[in-house]
């Protein structure tokens, strides 16, 4: 349930983002979540709604975007599209992989008033 | 009403932490404080590991411990009662430290004049290995009942760690726990990860444990 803890750190980022471009409020906020990343967006969403209870983000959309993964294989060199349910080398079949992309939580844009 | 506009962040949820956590670590820099992240699941043995190396070091080396759990200060009082300056930090719910829980916790401790700070986090393999915590080395402890395929399940915190320690090994005969399995498959997710097998309750391996510890004291207090 990691979900909670990096929702909290998204909220406090968004609160000093807002605050730096002279914004009061956001009317929609876009998170994109990484296929390697072990973050499942329905708990993002019910996290989210928690962290933002009482808050001036109650009323604030929130768009969850998926973020394409890739990984490198250690064995033969090959950089192929990952996920979680898929660690393996499509050509050689090692398993000796590193991820490259899609690892992240990120926040890809507000909507700010 | 302010008209809409549009900020592209393009910036990890974590970016904040981790730059508090860069923060953090330029301050022991300065103040030539060591602090470990000891990170494992409930009922490793990070604790029993802890007052272990404390034996072993507190002659040579001053040191410190603050404990992170979600309730209770049952660890802190073990460690005080080893001799060791102790603090309990509360996460208040929370699953794992972040970078601002632990500046204020070195703070509240006053770690001036301390060599090392071992920063017991809460016991979890998911959520510590995300935040930075601002210590200078991750550390992390897997005993031999937990089983050998943990770095497949929980690479993250393989991949974040610096070392590994192999915990009650003296248990190895009971259990189908391959060593040399769990290191291939940890250096698998970290190929520079140091790895040391022991056993808190005996005290075999602390040896290399130790000597990694007071080279890397040093290299930092330097």
């Amino acid at each position: 349930m990691h979900e909670m803890g990096l929702t909290d750190a998204a909220l406090k980022m968004v609160d000093g983002i807002l605050e730096k471009n002279g914004c009061r409020g956001a009317s929609r906020i876009v998170f994109e979540i990484g296929d390697l990343s072990g973050v499942v967006p329905r708990f993002v969403r019910d996290c989210w709604e928690a962290v933002c209870d009482g808050t001036k983000y109650e009323k604030t959309e929130l768009v969850l975007e998926s973020a394409p993964a890739t990984a490198e294989c250690l064995d033969c060199g090959k950089i192929f599209p990952a996920d979680l349910d898929h660690l393996v080398c499509p050509d050689c079949l090692s398993r000796k992989l590193k991820p490259l992309t899609g690892m992240d939580m990120t926040i890809k844009e507000i909507e700010a008033y | 009403m302010n008209p809409v506009k549009i900020i592209e962040v393009k910036e990890s949820v974590l970016a904040g932490n981790d730059r508090e956590a860069d923060q953090v670590r330029a301050q022991l820099k300065k103040d030539r404080t060591f602090l470990v992240n000891l990170m494992s699941s409930p009922g490793s043995g990070k604790t029993t590991t802890l007052l272990k190396t404390i034996e072993l070091l507190k002659n040579d080396v001053k040191l410190g411990v603050m404990e992170a759990d979600i309730d209770s200060d049952v660890d802190a009082q073990k460690i005080a009662a080893a001799g060791v300056p102790s603090i309990q930090l509360h996460t208040g719910g929370m699953c794992h430290l972040d970078a601002e829980m632990t500046r204020q916790g070195l703070a509240e401790f006053g770690t001036k004049g301390l060599d090392l700070v071992v920063l017991e986090n809460v016991g979890n393999l998911v959520c510590p290995a995300e935040f930075d915590t601002g210590a200078c080395k991750n550390v992390m402890i897997l005993s031999v009942p937990e089983g050998h395929d943990k770095p497949l399940k929980y690479p993250l915190i393989f991949t974040v760690c610096d070392v590994l320690l192999i915990n009650k090994i003296d248990v190895l005969p009971y259990f189908d726990f391959d060593l040399k399995l769990v290191e291939q498959y940890a250096h698998m997710r970290n190929p520079k990860l140091k790895i040391f097998p022991l056993s808190a309750r005996t005290g075999e391996g602390f040896g290399p444990w130790i000597d990694w510890l007071r080279e890397n004291v040093e290299a930092w207090n330097k």
